[in-house]
Order: structure tokens, then sequence, then C-alpha cells
């Protein structure tokens, strides 16, 4: 029957519709989240007063769930595409953030103190040895953000707007109709892990054969 | 020219135990070409004279100058080689020997000659394109090795390098070093906690204290190169060496154990079965 209704929904055309817009707001809102948590997470682990003065900040909003943020995104924005955003966005930036910052953090001193004897400094040392070391870090971040995000937007989608998945699961709850329920949300996990499985497992095999990390079989 | 190090003092602030000194008033001076090792139990502030040398930390007191211009940051013409091989994991062994050769102002296509003859220098020439996780431990210390050579420093350091290498490749690698060493004639200052390997690497041997590290005395060792740790030779001075030492690790063994340490000399926690009769 969910199988049924999952079918249903994409005949209809109401999955590819909301689909449409469900994943416009999380690719902008995603993607700025990755520009912002990385731009932030690169600051704090390089800046020790950016870092002491934020830390604490994020952990904060952090331990606050995706609905936290509806009514300030609604006062702020109002009711529209905006605050969507902003909820998927601040959902998935933290984490992202964190995970880049440690991964800074945790460059060995060693491999820095190695560069330095070849010469390499300033912007270079950044570009070239402490941002790939920190890279694996920032991928788990960013999959972790991905996963995130969709939080966010089904939340804000369920609370704010009138279009997109979200809504589809408030409809089908207002019509009492358990299958299309459970239907929706299979199509947002398949969706969330078709892309985890399409482009971040990529991105983590690409990195661990950069590393000449191969699986041992 | 060479090397000078003059009245290096150092020490270090721990919130715990207060101010520990780790060098006091170090001095002696490398010719041009000259391999020097630095001899000490650990903890004898060894790898803190080499980090000074290398720029990398500030001392309190004295400096250290090659060639007559004194060290302030680390440069290409210091090269330290760590205890650890510390190879950029995402780079091949070839790009890591590339990557140190970035700020030299030559040609790229030279570059890659250097890179790989030196790495050739170490028995890697297969290896080039291998990431530094499919290598051993020995192997990634030749790369480093490589790596080191291929910049062309005025000076090398070496830090206790060959410490975390298996016996049978130690022993390749002192032969390989002495070779090498012999050809490009290379000023080097060598650390080591193991007297089989000073004995055998050096030209002149620097003997330290307990901390605070200071020189106990200098020893000059004329045989040539190459020579194997076995020679009867190399094991007489050994052993000579290892006596004064033994003296030291003592030094160091009481202010770590305190009471408990005189307690074991006296052989309350000594079985008697066990003494061989070295006290009598």
């Amino acid at each position: 029957m969910v199988l049924g209704k999952f079918a249903e929904g994409f005949i209809s055309g109401e999955y590819l519709l909301s689909l449409k817009t469900s994943l416009l707001r999380i690719g902008i809102g995603y993607s700025l989240a990755i520009l912002l948590g990385i731009f932030l997470g690169v600051a704090m682990g390089l800046v020790k007063f950016i870092d002491e003065g934020v830390s604490g900040i994020l952990l904060g909003l952090q331990s606050m769930g995706h609905a936290a943020w509806v009514p300030f995104a609604v006062l702020f924005f109002g009711e529209n595409e905006l605050a969507v955003i902003f909820i998927v966005q601040i959902s998935a930036m933290i984490v992202i953030t964190m995970n880049t910052e440690s991964g800074i953090k945790f460059v060995s001193p060693q491999l820095i103190n190695q560069a330095r004897i070849s010469g390499i400094k300033g912007i270079s040392l950044f570009r070239e040895v402490i941002l790939p070391a920190a890279v694996p870090s920032i991928i788990t971040g960013m999959r972790l953000g991905w996963a995130f995000s969709w939080r966010g937007l089904v939340t804000a989608e369920i609370l704010v707007s009138g279009l997109g998945v979200g809504h589809i699961l408030m409809r089908a709850k207002e019509q009492k109709d358990m299958a299309y329920v459970l239907a929706t949300m299979l199509l947002i996990a398949s969706i969330s892990i078709i892309v985890d499985n399409l482009i971040f497992k990529n991105l983590e095999n690409g990195v661990r054969r950069r590393w000449g990390i191969t699986k041992q079989s | 020219m060479g090397l000078k190090v003059e009245n290096l003092s150092k020490s270090f602030w721990r919130k715990d135990v207060g101010n520990i000194p780790v060098l006091e008033d170090v001095s002696f001076e490398l010719k041009d070409g000259e391999f020097a090792c630095v001899l000490g139990p650990s903890g004898c502030g060894k790898s803190t004279l080499l980090n000074i040398a290398g720029g990398l930390v500030k001392p309190d007191k004295g400096s250290v100058c090659v060639d007559g211009s004194c060290v302030s940051e680390p440069s290409p013409e210091r090269v330290i080689i760590f205890q650890e091989p510390t190879l950029f994991p995402w780079m091949t062994v070839l790009e890591n020997v590339l990557f140190a050769l970035k700020t030299k102002p030559i040609k790229k296509s030279d570059k890659q000659d250097i890179a790989i003859s030196f790495l050739r220098k170490v028995h890697l020439g297969k290896f080039i394109n291998a990431h530094p996780h499919e290598l051993s431990a020995g192997m990634k210390q030749r790369v480093a090795i490589a790596r080191a050579l291929a910049m062309e420093p005025k000076i090398l350091l070496m830090d206790e390098p060959l410490s975390l290498v298996d016996d049978q490749t130690r022993f390749m690698l002192h032969y390989e070093i002495q070779q090498i060493f012999k050809e490009t004639k290379k000023t080097v200052l060598f650390v080591t906690s193991s007297v089989e390997e000073a004995v055998c690497l050096a030209d002149r041997l620097f003997v330290f204290s307990a901390r605070p590290g200071k020189i106990l005395f200098e020893q000059k060792i004329g045989f040539s190169h190459p020579r194997r740790e076995t020679d009867p030779q190399l094991v007489f001075l050994q052993d000579n060496i290892s006596t004064i030492l033994e003296k030291e690790f003592e030094k160091i063994a009481k202010e770590e154990m305190d009471i408990e340490y005189v307690l074991t000399k006296s052989g309350v926690l000594v079985p008697f079965d066990r003494n061989l009769g070295s006290n009598i």
C-alpha cells in the first residue's frame, strides 16, 4: 500500500513538483552552509580569538532543535522562501563549521614544521598543507551537514511554507492518510541516501585514493 | 666556516614543576663536511638543540650560526630529518620530494630529475608513485632522507631518524648513510641515544650529560667509512662510552624514582639470584 502510494505520488506529479521546490531550497541553503561553514571553521581554526568568541555560541546554537529556528526565521524574513532557506542553512552550517575547525586545528604540527623547513609559509602553507590535511574532516562535516539540512528542510516546510515535501507530509497527516505519510518519508530518506551515495561516498573514496588508503579485502 | 654553536642555553616552563633547564651553555663548532653525533640519555635536550639549530625553537641564550649568519627561522639551508618521517599523506613519494624543492629557483624538469635521482640513491626508484601509506616505516624514513638530501642544505640535522626503524633496516641504513655522505660530503649533526649508532657513524662524537644537557666530553673517531657496527675496535669504544653513559642514566633514574631508586640499588627490590656479580 505504501509502495502503491509512492508510485501514485510520482504519477500524479505531486512528488516531482514538490521535489523541485524542495531541492531548490536545499540546494541554495546547503551551498550557503558549505561556503559559510568552511569559511567560519577555517577562521576559527586559524585565529584564536575568533575561536574563543564563537565556539561557545556555536555549541549553544547547535543544541537548539531545527524547529526552534522557525519563529526567529519567520519573524525576521516573513513566511517565505528566505525563511526556509535560512533554516536549512543554519541547520547544516554549524556541524560543517565545527568539523572544519577541528580538522584545521588537528593538523599535525610536525607537518607544518616540515613545510616551514622547505621554505613554505603564509597563504601557500595554508593552501597546500593545512587545508589538504583538513579535507577528510571537512568532508565528514559536509556529509553530516547534508543530513542535517534535510532535517531543517522538512521541519521548515511543515511549519512555515506551503510547498515542498514537508508540506505533503503535513497534508497527508490532515487527511489521516498513513500510507501517504510513510510513502513520503520513504521519498525523503531515499533522496537523501541517493545523494549521499552519489556524491559524498565518491568524495570520500576520492580522498582515500588520494591518500593512498585502499580498502583491504 | 660550517656550524657554530655558542653558549646555548634553553629552559622550558611547565606549570606543575616550574622551570626545567634542558640545555646549559653548550658550545661547539663543526667544519664543513664533518659528521657529528650528539649522544646522550633521553631528555637531555638533544632534540631541543637540533630544533634550535633548525630554527623551530628560539634559544634563551646564545646562538647558532651557519657560515657566519645566525639562525632565526626555519630555512631550506638547514634541513631537519625528524624521528618520524613526516611525509604528506596526500602526496606521492615523488610529490613529497618535489614539494620540498618548491621554493628552489630551479627549472621544473630539473627538479623532477633531482628528486628521482635522490630517490634512486635510497633505493626507492620503483616507488616514486606510491603513497606514504603504502610504504613501510623504513621506506618512509628513506623518503625523508632523500627529500632532505634533494634540498641540498648547507647542513643536515638528524633527530634520531632511525630510532623507529627495525634493526635490519637500521643496519642497512647505517651503511647507506655512510655511503651517501661519503659521496655528498654534507655537514651533519646527528642526534641519537644509541651508542652503537653514534660510534658507527660519527667523525666527532659529543656525549651529553643528563638534564640539563651539557657536553660531557668530545670523542674523535677516526676510522674510515663505511664502518660496520660489529667491528671490534668500534665495540671497544662503545663499551668505554657506555660505562660513562650508565652513570648519567643512573642520575636520571635517581631523579625520577627518588627513594625507590635507593631501595633498588641496595638490593631490596632486586632478587639476589638476579645478581650476576656486577657489584663485586
